[in-house]
């Protein structure tokens, strides 16, 4: 007796929907039908290649590795996308809503918040960050007389034209450092906006990061601010010589 | 608040899910941008899925789907934007494969971009979020004997869509 499997049957069958008498049913069915056993496995190789096509994109705060190197890259590969692009884009509205403090169980981006390199939200204070901020060019270290350690990584232009830079800065290798978006005022003035902490763990004997969950409210903070991509060195040149204004 | 912060939170571990469906659904990385921030801001303004009970995936899937029904279909589709190759910076695993694989990649991705709504997102549902039939059901607002024969179809039509690019598949 020959019984004709429809495409709906065996459809259900590959999704786990059919009720167990239905599914012992085809199953035996299947063992002696090797042309049906083929017409699934062509359906399930559908369903993997659908897969395939469409993974879950990584969510941008489990970005792993050294925060230095990993950040460079991203800053590299930043691509303008509007103002409200994105994935962290649409984060930063449900942390918007709410209060960047609720943004997540880790987040570290809470504004004020002390950081490692004892930079905190609100206007810049100290003249040497504020000189430092203005006249370096990124990827250049600078040490401060309090001792900090300050670099810019990039700079960005922000949709409604405001200069901002990100900067890492710290203290001593133990405590870690402050990874912060700093944005350019009137007058030579500089606000810190968001402020990502990374802790340092021990290992091996030696002090390295730990990763910083603000990181991507940071991010978050940059695509809601509609940031294009790093500004080149040319165009870092210029900004310094206009005082990024 | 606690309420609240607490569907933020939940919104936000659902974003790569939502973002995926979107692209699945819209065919393109740009309006699955507009469809997810239009999600959010629809859920957080309505403040909760309301009943208890409702899973708050189910929920926000489906606020999704009616946005793109009723507002972003239309548009989009006028303007069929071809893929833009931006799509492939997100996809981390995507530079390191074979050039074939790629393209076989790209080839699903257009083929899905040549079905129907009602089939792209049963298929989206299903196959890539791992629905149970009852859930999918629940979710476009369909018997579930509707989603069992409208995914049978929609496979059927992503196959002969490639198989009509590829005589070798």
């Amino acid at each position: 007796m020959t019984v004709q499997i429809s495409d709906e049957t065996l459809s259900a069958y590959l999704d786990g929907a059919l009720d167990p008498e239905a599914r012992a049913r085809i199953s035996a069915h299947l063992m002696a039908h090797p042309e049906d056993r083929a017409r699934l496995d062509a359906m399930r190789d559908l369903d993997d290649q659908l897969r395939a096509a469409f993974p879950l994109e990584e969510p941008r705060a489990q970005t792993p590795g050294a925060p230095v190197i990993s950040l460079a890259e991203r800053r590299a590969a930043r691509v303008p996308r509007g103002a409200w692009g994105g994935l962290a884009a649409a984060a930063a509205v449900a942390a918007l809503a709410f209060g960047i403090s609720n943004f997540g169980p880790g987040s570290q981006a809470e504004v004020p918040h002390r950081g490692a390199g004892h930079l905190a939200a609100g206007p810049v204070t100290d003249p040497d960050l504020r000189t430092a901020l203005t006249g370096t060019l990124s990827g250049t270290e600078v040490v401060l007389s309090s001792g900090m350690r300050v670099e810019p990584v990039a700079s960005f232009q922000m949709a409604d034209g405001q200069l901002c830079r990100e900067v890492f800065a710290t203290a001593a290798a133990r405590d870690g450092f402050d990874h912060a978006l700093i944005c350019a005022k009137t007058g030579g003035a500089w606000d810190i906006v968001a402020v990502a902490v990374h802790d340092a763990v021990e290992v091996d004997d030696r002090f390295v990061p730990a990763s910083g969950a603000g990181d991507a409210a940071l991010e978050a903070m940059l695509d809601a601010m509609g940031a294009g991509l790093a500004l080149d060195p040319s165009a870092e040149a210029a900004a310094i010589e206009t005082g990024w204004q | 608040m606690t309420g609240d912060t607490h569907i933020a939170d939940q919104i936000t571990a659902l974003l790569p899910r939502l973002h995926r469906y979107g692209r699945a659904v819209t065919g393109n990385t740009s309006d699955a941008d507009d469809l997810v921030q239009a999600t959010c801001e629809k859920a957080l303004r309505s403040g909760g899925p309301g009943q208890v009970g409702v899973r708050t995936d189910l929920w926000l899937f489906r606020i999704m789907r009616n946005h793109w029904l009723d507002h972003v279909r239309s548009a989009a589709e006028r303007r069929r934007a071809p893929e833009d190759a931006l799509e492939e910076r997100g996809d981390g695993g995507l530079a390191a494969r074979q050039a074939e694989d790629r393209l076989m990649l790209e080839r699903v991705r257009d083929a899905m971009r040549t079905l129907k709504t009602e089939h792209r997102e049963v298929l989206a549902l299903v196959v890539l979020e791992g629905m149970s039939y009852r859930d999918a059901a629940d979710t476009l607002q369909v018997p579930q004997g509707t989603v069992m024969s409208r995914l049978a179809r929609a496979r059927t039509a992503l196959a002969s869509a490639l198989n009509g690019k590829d005589v070798q598949r």
